[in-house]
């Protein structure tokens, strides 16, 4: 553990002295994350002007929500985003042979080598929306501890996302395609910026657990608005370590079909 | 002429095979995309629809708000091109393989219009097939004006939009001559379509004074316009005005686009980064 602990710190200060040179990308990246916030709370803010409540949740708790998903959305930019970008034409290139040869997990290699320093800006600005909005709130009750338990299930959300992410790009060790079918994640990961009751039926079933999007920002606001639910936390942290026994499944089996350049 | 008309076809024609190279990935994306909307769209409006306790807000029903939800996805990417984050023009900056179309004896730019142009072939064939499926098993919206009519002219507003987001996203890609990644101004105009164009919700429920801003934008015209001329909601007042914007957004990013790509070539080395 302490030495992929000491392997991530070099990633990152090596991501860090790499990334401050572009500072016109810093500029440009730090704007279209604010925009793809605004975008989202704006729906919302329309949204509301026809309703008081949506899925029983009032504006104010559907604002938060919407800040627990793009924070889960700024995670995956600055930590994994750029990586998961190349892992398909890494794999269908035969670039992989490179990372299997090294002395750690490939799959952590692949997934976290890069850390997109110019998002934290971003990061930071999400916590900071959902601060403001926290702070401007009349009818949610907030303590320090339902903000640090939310903040820290959105994190394990984060976890799905990533899992989620790997799990559409694996397909590439057979399609030999340029994306695996990432193009099928970015349509449907959009479930993750609605709450998940207002789904109904084996459609709200399925995006909280063969799909879960429909849980990653959805369920720790929940638990945040009503209070720590058991039945929650255990599908929650139970849809995640399944998800990861997957992906570690089918990572093994990508490998054995995995035809490197070099064979 | 007919070894000059040639040439577009067949370049068409690889771009198609090109496209279908991965079928499983194209038409993935395609249907996951529609899916996504549409699925996501009945849900959220049937709960706005049910906590407002009425069948219709700003002249939509949950069906026609479906209907629009499946329309919207398709309008954009027609609008954008199939495999608009592959950004292949700034990819072709990047890596020096402009070269080879500066050597070519036709417009780069014409070049890569067509080569958008065989991409939208396969998707509008996908559009199509969507519809057809979707009028087979439901019956048309009763508050939508879908004539013979307003089908073709959804077709000329789509080659309209298609030629706009050409020019809009050819010149944020020629950026790549000076910027080291243009990747996020793309991802910018992409955005600007999810709300001001109208993707994600209909323009006339937008609060008054967005409504009115979002209307002079060219975001609209990508997504949004295409989409109401389809439905038979665009009157003669709105295509007249429009086309306006239209011609004022074309006119400006054309512009925009010869100034970028006469400087920019002044600048290539193709030396590749």
């Amino acid at each position: 553990m302490m030495r992929y602990l000491r392997i991530y710190w070099a990633f990152f200060r090596f991501s860090f002295s790499k990334h401050l040179q572009f500072r016109v990308d810093l500029s440009f990246r730090i704007i279209m994350d604010f925009i793809f916030y605004a975008t989202y709370l704006s729906f919302y803010h329309i949204i509301f002007e026809h309703t008081d409540t949506l899925a029983g949740w009032t504006k104010d708790q559907a604002m938060v929500f919407v800040c627990g998903g793009l924070i889960v959305d700024a995670i995956h930019m600055v930590f994994y985003s750029g990586n998961l970008w190349t892992f398909p034409q890494t794999v269908s290139k035969g670039d992989l042979d490179y990372y299997l040869v090294r002395p750690v997990s490939p799959l952590f290699f692949l997934c976290f080598r890069e850390i997109i320093v110019n998002s934290f800006v971003n990061l930071i600005g999400s916590f900071a929306i959902l601060a403001y909005l926290l702070h401007r709130s009349e009818t949610i009750q907030v303590t320090v501890l339902g903000v640090v338990g939310f903040v820290a299930m959105i994190c394990i959300g984060s976890v799905i996302h990533w899992a989620m992410s790997v799990l559409f790009i694996l397909p590439v060790f057979w399609s030999q395609s340029q994306s695996g079918l990432s193009g099928v994640f970015w349509s449907i990961e959009q479930f993750i910026r609605y709450p998940d009751r207002v789904f109904r039926s084996w459609t709200r079933v399925v995006l909280v657990t063969i799909l879960p999007f429909g849980l990653i920002a959805s369920f720790p606001a929940t638990i945040f608005f009503e209070g720590p639910r058991w039945d929650l936390l255990i599908h929650f942290f139970g849809v995640t370590v399944a998800l990861l026994l997957v992906i570690g499944f089918i990572w093994k089996k990508g490998l054995k079909v995995y035809s490197s350049a070099s064979s | 002429m007919d070894e000059v008309s040639g040439w577009e076809r067949s370049l068409i024609a690889v771009e198609i095979k090109k496209f279908l190279a991965f079928r499983l990935e194209v038409f993935g994306r395609f249907f996951g995309m529609i899916l996504g909307s549409v699925v996501a769209a009945y849900f959220i409006w049937s709960a706005v629809f049910e906590a407002r306790g009425t069948d219709e807000i700003g002249g939509y029903s949950l069906s026609l708000m479906v209907l629009y939800s499946l329309l919207t996805p398709m309008a954009i990417g027609l609008s954008f091109g199939g495999s608009w984050a592959d950004m292949t023009f700034a990819r072709d900056i990047y890596q020096g393989y402009l070269s080879r179309y500066l050597l070519y004896p036709v417009s780069v730019i014409y070049y890569k219009w067509l080569e958008k142009l065989g991409q939208n072939v396969i998707f509008l064939i996908q559009c199509a097939l969507t519809v057809g499926i979707y009028l087979a098993f439901f019956d048309l919206p009763q508050s939508s004006g879908i004539t013979v009519f307003s089908v073709m002219g959804s077709l000329v507003a789509l080659f309209l939009s298609s030629l706009l987001g050409f020019v809009l996203i050819s010149s944020l890609e020629m950026c790549a001559f000076w910027v080291d990644n243009v990747w996020s101004l793309v991802a910018i105009l992409r955005m600007g379509t999810w709300i001001m164009g109208g993707q994600l919700i209909p323009l006339t429920l937008f609060p008054e004074d967005w409504r009115r801003i979002a209307e002079l934008l060219p975001f609209q015209l990508l997504v949004s316009f295409p989409v109401r001329v389809f439905l038979g909601q665009a009157d003669f007042s709105e295509l007249l005005r429009t086309f306006g914007v239209w011609v004022f957004w074309m006119s400006v990013s054309s512009m925009l686009m010869a100034l970028l790509w006469k400087r920019g070539r002044l600048k290539y080395t193709g030396v590749g980064v």
